[in-house]
């Protein structure tokens, strides 16, 4: 059943997304286009650099509108399906509440990760010229060499710990904003409200759960430690350790905001 | 066999206010059950928990023996007062999504009523009238084979020629294995239908007997009575 709720959450979610990706390439191309024609030619400067102008314009005001979108329709989808209306339908289709969460959670990552992969590949499409994919290349391998002189080995370590920090930290703050919108909606009469206030609450607990572990860890780790440098290069297992500790940190973040959204939706749905 | 809807000591508290009070009602299979009672009275309430919408305060639902949750929700087939439809679909892409997750959904049902009712499945929900929506609506819980309908509100916004329809509908597309409940508080409408009535007051049941009863013994319709238990 999850499969089958991921699939509708995509097919609502990729009316809004396709369009504007697709627009995004478009104007990547069309500034790609009058960059290089502003640098072959003098004629018309004044017109062609106001073409370009505008053109880029759009373009930035597009990036900034697919993130915004991005963001918008993640909390959307959640409120207006689950606890709108369409709430009545799906809270009664024969599926668990947390493949509901699962299924949103899952789209919502998805389009975050393409909407940064479309900006990027946008930017290389401006950039591109006959000289892009040598020095594309060039520039990756250089990066991989720089990151193999400091970290050795561990370097490949650390990218895909890295990657993985990275869709942890997007999922926990993900579930950060349902478990927020879940206790929202308990306060019948003002659930934007209720669904900010818990969003601030849920921000300055995990802020201060943080910080004292760091303040804990770092009294405990400073007799043994001269400087986190040190440790870098004396000892290259305690890093991953130190990696390890806060994805396990993120993950019991995860779990509790979660259980959080499972626990409200299954036993305290208040739909209108 | 278990009945297939059985409250025991139901009571649902919203804050301070009391929805439903020690509610005792079993209904059996095969029959057609009118749940009447003027607004407010707990029958959206007594609905939404049998569809594991709100959980009970105190006491338990129980459909076909079990707590509503996954396995309830397979031979459930409810139609609230609302439209839950999203307004970007066409008619063909909510069928195909309730045969996704209805094992019991029959698709060729629903593309009979709709042609019956002259909806063309290709529309989109965007375009239509909330009337014709709240067609499509039934007619998509018509459509599903269950143990139990419960249906808030059905003719409430549509107009009385389609009244009739849906209501040969409802009576035609159950079989004896099934129950349906229907609340609504247009009574004379769905009169002639209802094997049995209960009447809520105030969350607690004022009244559940067999129409036939009713008539025999206080000589008067549904309606009548209805009149004179809720007088203003």
């Amino acid at each position: 059943m999850l499969g089958k709720l991921f699939k509708y959450e995509i097919k609502a979610s990729a009316r809004i997304f396709l369009p504007l990706y697709a627009s995004l390439i478009l104007f990547a191309i069309i500034n790609n286009i009058f960059i290089r024609i502003n640098n072959s030619s003098n004629n018309n400067q004044l017109f062609m650099n106001i073409m370009q102008g505008i053109s880029t314009f759009a373009y930035v005001f597009l990036i900034i509108s697919i993130f915004v979108f991005t963001l918008f329709v993640m909390i959307q989808r959640f409120y207006k399906n689950l606890l709108g209306d369409e709430g009545y339908l799906m809270f009664t289709l024969p599926v668990r509440t947390g493949e509901h969460i699962a299924a949103k959670l899952l789209a919502s990552m998805m389009w975050v990760i393409t909407s940064v992969i479309m900006t990027l590949f946008s930017v290389m499409l401006i950039a591109y010229n006959e000289k892009f994919f040598a020095s594309f290349q060039e520039a990756i391998s250089q990066i991989l060499t720089e990151i193999n002189r400091v970290f050795g080995v561990n370097g490949y370590a650390y990218i895909v710990e890295f990657a993985v920090f990275i869709l942890m930290v997007l999922a926990t703050n993900i579930l950060m904003i349902y478990a927020s919108i879940s206790v929202g909606q308990m306060i019948s009469k003002h659930k934007l409200l209720g669904s900010f206030g818990a969003y601030m609450g849920f921000y300055l607990i995990s802020q201060f759960i943080i910080s004292i572990i760091l303040v804990i860890g770092y009294s405990a780790g400073s007799r043994h430690w001269t400087s986190i440098e040190n440790i870098m290069q004396n000892n290259t297992t305690i890093p991953h350790f130190l990696f390890a500790g806060i994805m396990l940190l993120n993950l019991v973040f995860a779990a509790a905001y979660y259980t959080i959204t499972n626990l409200i939706l299954s036993r305290r749905l208040n739909l209108e | 066999m278990n009945p297939i809807l059985e409250c025991r000591a139901l009571t649902k508290k919203y804050g301070n206010t009391q929805a439903l009070s020690d509610v005792n009602l079993t209904i059996e299979r095969g029959r057609i059950i009118g749940l009447l009672g003027p607004n407010g009275s707990g029958k959206t309430t007594l609905i939404k928990l049998a569809n594991g919408l709100l959980t009970p305060t105190g006491g338990e639902i129980l459909i076909d023996g079990k707590h509503p949750g996954i396995e309830t929700k397979k031979i459930v087939s409810y139609l609230p007062e609302r439209t839950y439809l999203n307004n970007w679909m066409c008619v063909r892409e909510v069928i195909d999504f309730f045969k996704d997750f209805y094992s019991n959904f029959n698709p060729e049902k629903t593309y009979e009523m709709l042609k019956r009712l002259a909806i063309n499945p290709d529309d989109k929900l965007k375009t239509l009238s909330k009337g014709t929506k709240e067609k499509v609506q039934l007619i998509l819980v018509m459509s599903r084979e269950a143990d139990i309908y419960l249906l808030d509100e059905p003719i409430g916004g549509v107009d009385p020629a389609a009244r009739d329809y849906i209501l040969n509908t409802i009576i035609s597309n159950y079989n004896e294995n099934a129950a349906v409940i229907i609340s609504t508080h247009l009574i004379a409408d769905i009169e002639a239908v209802l094997d049995d009535v209960v009447f809520l007051a105030n969350g607690t049941i004022a009244l559940a007997e067999p129409v036939d009863k009713i008539r025999e013994e206080q000589g008067k319709s549904i309606d009548g009575l209805f009149r004179e238990v809720f007088k203003c």
